[in-house]
């Protein structure tokens, strides 16, 4: 069941490494960290919740500067949520994420979750490296780049 | 008695023989050891390196990955030949399939990494091939066979992180609590029954109630979960869901 239900059906192949190319480009020019989340179905009423949920799990608040992202998408439920930490969202403000959400409606609508993603990841990526430049030397991948899939 | 006994044992033996002959891989470690070097290129201290990251890396996200070094796979297709050791040694678990292998033919000079169902997602085809052709090929064409091992176990280990502790951990660690809340709702749920029953009320509003009861334990895991995830967050800077003390901040909506 687990092995069946594991198993990435929303994305292909090609797809799957086009949004991980997204975040590794979008990462180089930044300190932050941006990472994908796709499960079925969202197991809490609130997506926003669930969000901060696997967002702490996968230890994302681990981050010096504070400015990891997540995108969760519960593709099943059509629910996505974004969320960053407090580091980056001082920066950026609550409409910066209102209006992240608002552009991947308008593709995920149109079966373009992958754009979607992808669109976003570059957005994001563009105001990290805005607020967090990448530091020659200094940054570490703090975070592995992928594109968790839950059930 | 004995007699059957015997049969029993020559027929297992039989089928036992049967089946590895069939594989035509190496038998099966014993004890079991996740680094596998038939083939004396690793020295000892280098395996025991690798075996004690390995392990490590099992302990925290039961992902196991096996490396094994054999001299040829005598024409057999590399991919083959992995996929029968990962079956045949049964690496990775049962229920998560998790497991990779990384299976190196020495004089082949050719080398696989194969992924259960379960490290499919996080470890896709395209990734594997990319870990072998930038991270282990380089090594090995400089013939350093640690080297190679060493980088190529640690993408792989990049790659695989996070898919399995956080679901598998959590549901265990919830369980024992779900199955203690709903067993305290049944209780109550019972015993109102039995008490109401003395009201002499008809049986359809016993079964109303029951019903509205049963709706409870269906909640309550989400419940329980909120809150065991907020206990679990202070050393974290979120300070759970239910304080509202997240720095951070996000947007939602849906589709």
């Amino acid at each position: 069941m687990i092995k069946w239900f594991s198993k990435n059906k929303w994305v292909s192949d090609e797809e799957n490494r086009s949004i991980l190319e997204a975040i590794s480009l979008a990462e180089r020019q930044t300190s932050g960290e941006i990472r994908v989340y796709i499960e079925s179905r969202n197991p809490l009423v609130s997506t926003l919740e669930r969000a901060h949920a696997i967002f702490q799990e996968m230890g994302m608040q681990a981050t010096a500067q504070r400015n990891g992202v997540l995108i969760y998408l519960a593709v099943k439920d059509k629910e996505v949520a974004i969320i960053g930490d407090e580091g980056i969202h001082q920066k950026v403000g609550t409409s910066f994420w209102e209006t992240r959400i608002q552009e991947m409606i308008l593709c995920f609508k149109n079966n373009q979750l992958s754009n979607g993603l992808i669109n976003c990841i570059g957005m994001v990526g563009q105001v990290l490296s805005d607020q967090f430049p990448y530091i020659e030397g200094q940054d570490k991948n703090e975070l592995p780049n992928d594109i968790h899939f839950g059930k | 008695m004995t007699a059957l006994v015997r049969f029993f044992a020559v027929v297992c033996i039989m089928i036992f023989s049967l089946v590895t002959r069939a594989q035509e891989i190496p038998a099966k470690p014993n004890p079991p050891k996740l680094v596998n070097d038939f083939t004396n290129t690793l020295t000892q201290d280098q395996q025991m390196a690798l075996e004690r990251k390995l392990v490590a890396f099992y302990d925290s996200t039961s992902t196991e990955i096996a490396v094994v070094i054999i001299q040829s796979t005598d024409g057999e297709a590399i991919a083959d030949y992995a996929l029968k050791i990962g079956r045949g040694w049964g690496i990775g678990g049962k229920e998560y399939n998790n497991g990779v292998v990384l299976l190196i033919a020495k004089s082949d000079r050719k080398m696989n990494i194969s992924t259960g169902y379960g490290v499919e997602g996080a470890l896709p085809d395209v990734t594997a091939k990319q870990i072998i052709d930038e991270i282990i090929k380089p090594n090995f064409k400089g013939n350093d066979f640690y080297r190679g091992i060493h980088e190529g176990t640690d993408a792989i280990i990049q790659s695989v992180q996070g898919e399995y502790h956080i679901k598998p951990k959590k549901k265990q660690k919830d369980s024992p609590i779900v199955i203690f809340i709903v067993l305290i709702v049944v209780v109550i749920i019972v015993s109102l029954i039995s008490g109401g029953g003395n009201g002499g009320n008809t049986i359809g509003g016993g079964n109303r109630g029951y019903r509205r009861g049963f709706g409870g334990p269906v909640f309550f895991p989400m419940g329980g979960f909120g809150g065991s995830s907020g206990g679990s967050s202070g050393g974290g800077g979120f300070g759970g869901f239910g304080g509202g003390s997240f720095g951070g901040g996000g947007a939602s909506g849906g589709w």
